[in-house]
């Protein structure tokens, strides 16, 4: 087979299944919103740095540090 | 006594005057080229978790030739470390004793043999890789992180028919052209899939290239998003971010799982495995999340790093076949990035500069190297800019698509 016709192949079929993945995101989200009960409201703690773990938090408190 | 006498007292001096002057000067080229890794991994400027075995294994394995090639594969020259023919070739059942035989002397053949050659090794990485990922950054936006990695699958698109053009099968120019996608796991599976005999240098290349796109890939940012307003651009934390618990990850990872395995079943090893990372880090077993950060990601990663070192000998580099793919995975890289960095400026002109065009960079699914790179400069040019969250958002879909891309490979190159 030839390499361009691989390429154009594999190209149109990826694109469609990741648009396809991207559509069932997006439908997974939106019935679980509708089905999830709302989160109870719970008095905030003021947040430790043993609790940061997320890399885009400990992003955030690098770039706050900084100012 | 006579200088071949008292040589042949050290068998690595005896080993270099037996062999060509070239080979001689390669493998202490190679040596350097160990320690230049090994100190670049310590500075930060190369992924340290995979240059660090790597630059070990390659320094030591040059070093370490000698007069000993019990299979006859290597005009006398051998190490003990690893064969990598060993069981290779069509004569199954000589092979086999050969394979039994080398067992018993190399101490890392079984490593090689029973968690590289098969991908097991690749599968474990991807289960600890899963258990790094937040895909609550994808489902707040699927549609930009989907647009994101798509455009950096440029490399592997374009690079199998130039690979083509030098030569390689179609099979053969796929598994090169995987190496764009910048996930190592994928391309040891694609490589031992639809190349075995490329899979020794494919996953040299690919690997030593992963390591160096950290240190390159800052270079190519600036160099296409000039504009230091540009790069700065600062995007607001979607608030969505936050919103998904860990039960409906869960859903999320199980039903992408099975309906990627459905379309895909010749890639369902590797995409069971990262969405079971994904699904462990979830579940808030905290035994099986300790087991998964640690001592599976990390006890894989150094044994792969210091595999891919030891198979750097200088035999193996000097090979004809590997400089061709030198030039393809320096390629395929590079295109990826440049793809992703188009992504990354269509978004920010469609989104009417909402969109940081770096972003695009982080869709190169080396995770999370290049979300990690992409923070790093939007940072240093705006202190206040965060775009982390975004960025690992086309960093997992990423991983995602760039595992269609070697299903569909896999499928339909016959």
């Amino acid at each position: 087979m030839n390499g361009l016709m691989i390429s154009v192949n594999t190209a149109i079929i990826t694109i469609i299944i990741s648009f396809f993945i991207a559509i069932v995101i997006k439908l997974m989200v939106v019935i679980l919103d509708l089905t999830s009960k709302p989160e109870p409201v719970i008095a905030s703690e003021p947040e430790t740095a043993a609790d940061m773990d997320d890399e885009s938090e400990i992003a955030a408190v690098i770039a706050i540090s900084k100012q | 006594m006579n200088l071949e006498t008292f040589f042949s007292a050290f068998q690595g001096f005896e080993a270099m005057l037996h062999s060509t002057p070239q080979m001689v000067m390669a493998r202490v080229g190679l040596i350097l080229l160990g320690f230049l890794l090994i100190y670049l991994g310590k500075k930060g400027v190369l992924e340290p978790l995979l240059m660090i075995p790597m630059g070990l294994g390659m320094s030591v394995i040059n070093a370490s030739v000698m007069l000993f090639d019990p299979l006859g594969l290597h005009g006398g020259l051998g190490t003990l470390f690893l064969e990598a023919q060993a069981g290779a070739g069509p004569d199954s059942v000589k092979n086999a004793a050969d394979l039994m035989y080398i067992m018993g002397i190399d101490w890392l053949q079984p490593i090689y043999t029973f968690t590289f050659s098969n991908g097991l090794i690749a599968c474990f990485v991807f289960m600890g890789i899963g258990a790094l990922l937040d895909v609550g950054f994808v489902m707040a936006r699927p549609f930009l992180s989907i647009i994101l990695a798509l455009f950096a699958e440029a490399g592997t698109i374009f690079t199998l028919p130039i690979a083509q053009m030098f030569g390689y099968t179609a099979k053969q120019a796929a598994a090169i052209s995987v190496v764009g996608g910048a996930d190592g796991p994928m391309v040891l599976f694609t490589s031992l899939k639809l190349a075995p005999e490329l899979f020794v240098p494919i996953a040299v290349v690919a690997y030593l290239y992963l390591g160096l796109a950290y240190g390159g890939y800052p270079y190519l940012i600036k160099f296409l998003v000039p504009s230091v307003k540009l790069r700065g651009i600062a995007m607001p934390a979607d608030p969505k971010f936050g919103k998904y618990n860990s039960g409906q990850k869960m859903v999320f990872a199980v039903v992408a799982c099975v309906i990627l395995c459905i379309l895909l079943p010749v890639a369902a090893p590797l995409l069971f495995s990262l969405f079971l990372g994904i699904v462990i880090r979830e579940s808030g077993i905290k035994q099986f999340q300790d087991l998964m950060n640690g001592p599976i990601l990390y006890g894989a990663t150094m044994f792969l790093g210091m595999t891919l070192g030891i198979l750097c000998e200088a035999t193996t580099i000097l090979d004809p076949k590997v400089l061709p793919l030198l030039l393809l995975g320096m390629l395929s890289l590079l295109l990826s990035g440049i793809g992703g960095l188009i992504g990354g400026y269509l978004c920010w002109f469609f989104t009417k500069g909402k969109v940081n065009p770096v972003i695009g960079i982080a869709g190169v699914s080396c995770v999370p190297t290049t979300a990690k790179v992409a923070q790093k400069i939007v940072q240093h040019d705006n202190p206040h800019a965060i775009i982390m969250q975004y960025a690992l958002g086309a960093n997992v879909m990423g991983v995602i698509t760039t595992a269609i891309i070697a299903g569909v490979f896999c499928s339909i190159i016959k």
